[in-house]
């Protein structure tokens, strides 16, 4: 009897412990999963590369698609290649269209100019430009630094605020430019047509910049500064002397620029005359004697073609002048040999021996004959005018 | 004191204690019995919760995988990616990318290699101070210009040689029509020996022109000729007479300067070689190399084309010929896009061009004619001149007529009293002598 008693007391009180451990030890409610993306564990693995990747990443909805290439980790000059790319596949059957006049275009004929064709492709590219504009924003433009060299626009003395107004007015008027070409317009045969557009051009930037900055522009970035830049290469200017000359010039420019020689009338012609020696007074009294001087040497074409010729013959910088002085001197000669005789007869012979007089005086400064060759083309052609050409049969 | 008894006693009240417990909330049972305690409707409530949870399990499992795809996903370009560029061109067209994508994305990865250095030169450019001459031009900077020449066909090669014949591949556009132009019907493997010859000489008439610094020496000029001769040399080595002909006549600079004039003329296929032919025993002479040209050199050039004149009136008839040298000269070609923009006939051009030739005749009648005084000259040319603007109006319109007459130098010139004379690619003026004006 005690043993079954033991039995059973034993049996209670392991049910006691087993049911106590359930009840005690009952796991904590699960806590509501995280709405979140889980976390990856691990290493992660691209993709396959197989020929799935594109058909999976193309959609025609561009967004998308610049979205997909976001996500897959392209980068934006990336996303904008491709998608320009895409859009060019879309307007291809227009171009096809365009372009099929030129479809079995035999090697030896152009491609068709015809204005009408030229701006409807350039429509289509703008077009085009607009729909990545749209879907990229900024990354639509290239920021190609040849661009910006392309455009030949100078800034630097603008606050950085004002530069992007400036851009895309500037950029406006490219587009309409290009129209003009486009639709068959020349700026050779519709001068007038393009001169009003300059100056429209002009009179949109004098709204947008303060004239202390028009001023600057135009120092930096005029067809009067950029021939200016040129004609003055030699001449090596400083900043302050170029500030000085170019108002002069621009003067002179706005009435003259585009009228010259035989278009003129001769009462035209004397009035050009007039207005270009008032400019060289005005551009001596600006520089002074002494840079005068360097300035009436240095935008002279040939001396500039002879300074480049010394630079690559590798001659003593001084040659350029001293070749100077020697032209100056032989054609005073030569005016006095005309001055002085009376018939060709007794002229030429007089011209001849002076011409080679001064092919023995520059021979030694140009390091000898094939120096003296170069130099006939490169700024010597003085040295050839001596002895006048036979006349040609008159018309 | 039995304590066994009471033990007992105590451990089975709360053994029912615990059971009375699972049956209140059988959560708390052992598993095993679980379903013991549980009545048929928290039976069913048990079942929903598990499903539940496994729903969500499912749901971060899913997440999970979705999570892992995206991060997988963002990988995708750099497991395409290549510094090597034929393995990129590799792994793009092994990823289903369509040659025209593919040459988008190598140009893009191509040109930010150049960048660093296009860069650089266009540094150069916008560090020069505004009052110094942009060193843009071949002019100021032939070196620079060079670099940038240099830099250009480097790329141009590269490209080709990583895209092959996708390097024609552009939307809307057919490779191999392309191709086709520029080299005929060639084999592939003479096309790309063919390449790599020009790409060999173009490297060094580039630095040829880059030593000249804008000053080219009758050495310079020897060597470029000399290049000119190897290269057709080389050529010669690996194509066929004829295909060397073929060849040379499509990439020609010749063929390129009169593409405009056949296209306007219509010309066929003979008309073409004929011109070709005979232009190119005077290439030297009508398109010289380097950049001046003495008078002697002018002279020599008008002799040419007086030569070039004669020998296409004899191969084409007077007619043809005709048509040629007025379809390449530039005031034409200016008349003829004058008249497509105005929806004139081609006609229209030619009548418009016509009226500049007697006029410039009338012009050198006037001149010459011995019963008139200087004035009565002048007052007769400027009557001719209105005249023949007039006439240009009512042939190419009120706008176009107009601005072409106000544009043409030629017409100016004899209104305000000068001979005019077209020769071939030149015009003479000869002014009236005019009285010295009271000043």
């Amino acid at each position: 009897m005690k043993t079954i008693l033991r039995l059973a007391l034993f049996a209670s009180l392991a049910l006691n412990a087993t049911f106590a451990f359930f009840v005690f030890t009952r796991p904590a409610a699960p806590a509501p999963s995280a709405p979140a993306t889980p976390a990856v564990d691990g290493p992660v693995a691209p993709p396959p590369i197989d020929q799935h990747v594109w058909p999976d990443l193309q959609t025609d909805d561009l967004s998308a698609l610049a979205a997909r290439l976001r996500a897959s980790g392209f980068p934006p000059a990336l996303v904008r290649a491709i998608l320009a790319a895409q859009i060019d596949e879309q307007f291809a059957a227009r171009r096809k269209a365009l372009r099929s006049a030129d479809a079995n275009l035999p090697f030896w004929k152009g491609q068709t100019r015809d204005p009408k064709l030229m701006a409807a492709l350039v429509q289509l590219d703008r077009e085009k430009q607009k729909i990545l504009r749209q879907v990229l924003g900024a990354d639509a433009e290239m920021n190609d630094p040849r661009t910006r060299l392309n455009q030949n626009r100078s800034y630097d003395f603008l606050p950085a605020e004002k530069i992007s107004a400036l851009d895309s007015l500037l950029n406006d008027y490219e587009e309409r430019r290009s129209d003009l070409y486009a639709s068959g317009f020349s700026s050779n045969t519709d001068r007038t047509k393009f001169d009003a557009f300059e100056k429209e051009q002009h009179d949109a930037l004098a709204r947008v910049l303060t004239p202390a900055e028009l001023v600057e522009y135009d120092l930096r970035n005029s067809s009067t500064a950029n021939t200016l830049r040129t004609n003055l290469s030699a001449f090596n200017p400083s900043e302050a002397e170029f500030r000085a000359l170019y108002p002069l010039q621009a003067a002179f420019d706005e009435r003259w620029q585009n009228d010259f020689g035989l278009t003129l009338s001769a009462d035209e012609r004397r009035q050009r005359d007039d207005a270009q020696k008032l400019l060289t007074d005005q551009i001596k009294a600006a520089l002074g004697p002494e840079r005068a001087a360097d300035y009436e040497r240095a935008t002279d074409y040939n001396y500039r073609r002879t300074s480049q010729l010394v630079e690559r013959l590798e001659l003593p910088p001084e040659t350029t002048n001293n070749l100077w002085a020697a032209q100056k001197e032989f054609q005073q000669r030569r005016m006095d040999i005309y001055r002085s005789t009376a018939s060709p007869e007794e002229r030429t012979p007089q011209l001849a021996a002076l011409q080679q007089e001064a092919i023995a005086r520059v021979t030694p400064l140009l390091g000898g004959a094939s120096g003296v060759e170069a130099y006939k083309q490169y700024g010597g052609s003085w040295l050839q005018n001596f002895v006048p050409r036979p006349v040609p049969p008159r018309p | 004191m039995k304590l066994a008894p009471f033990l007992l006693i105590g451990s089975l009240l709360a053994n029912a204690a615990l059971v009375t417990t699972f049956a209140l909330r059988p959560a708390l049972a052992p598993p095993a019995l679980r379903d013991f305690f549980l009545s048929s409707s928290a039976k069913a409530e048990a079942e929903s919760a598990a499903r539940v949870e496994a729903q969500k399990v499912t749901a971060a499992r899913a997440r999970a995988d979705t999570a892992r795809g995206l991060a997988s996903q963002a990988l995708l370009w750099s497991a395409l990616q290549s510094d090597d560029l034929p393995t990129l061109v590799a792994r793009l067209r092994a990823a289903g990318f369509s040659a025209s994508l593919v040459r988008a994305i190598v140009t893009a990865q191509v040109d930010a290699r150049f960048s660093a250095r296009i860069k650089a030169l266009v540094r150069v450019v916008e560090d020069t101070p505004f009052w110094k001459p942009k060193p843009t031009s071949s002019f100021n900077n032939p070196k620079l210009f060079e670099e940038m020449n240099q830099a250009s066909r480097e790329r141009s090669k590269l490209l080709r040689e990583l895209l092959g014949d996708d390097f024609f591949a552009s939307s809307g556009v057919d490779p191999t029509a392309t191709q086709r132009r520029q080299f005929g019907d060639l084999s592939k493997s003479k096309i790309d020996l063919i390449q790599r010859i020009n790409d060999d000489y173009a490297e060094m008439l580039s630095q040829v022109r880059a030593a000249t610094n804008g000053i080219t020496l009758p050495d310079d000029r020897a060597k470029m000729a000399l290049l000119e001769r190897e290269k057709h040399a080389d050529l010669a080595a690996i194509l066929t007479p004829q295909e060397l002909e073929d060849y040379e006549m499509r990439n020609s600079p010749i063929t390129s300067r009169l593409q405009s004039a056949l296209s306007l003329m219509n010309a066929t296929e003979d008309d073409f070689r004929t011109i070709y032919r005979i232009q190119l025993q005077f290439k030297d002479l009508i398109y010289p190399t380097g950049d001046f040209f003495s008078s002697d050199m002018m002279q020599q050039r008008r002799d040419a084309e007086t030569q070039i004149a004669a020998q296409l009136q004899d191969a084409l008839g007077e007619a043809r010929a005709n048509e040629f040298l007025r379809a390449q000269n530039y005031e034409f070609q200016s008349l003829a896009q004058l008249a497509q923009r105005e929806n004139l006939p081609l006609d229209a051009a030619v009548r418009a061009y016509d009226l500049r030739t007697s006029t410039s005749e009338e012009s050198g009648r006037i001149f010459n004619d011995q019963t008139l005084t200087t004035d009565q000259k002048r007052a007769a040319m400027q009557t001719l001149a209105q005249n023949t603007k007039a006439q240009l109006i009512g042939t190419l319109g009120p706008v176009a007529g107009a601005a072409y007459a106000s544009s043409a130098t030629w017409l100016k010139a004899i209104e305000t009293g000068t001979y005019v004379r077209f020769e071939g690619t030149t015009t003479y003026f000869r002014p009236l002598p005019t009285a010295n004006p009271p000043r």
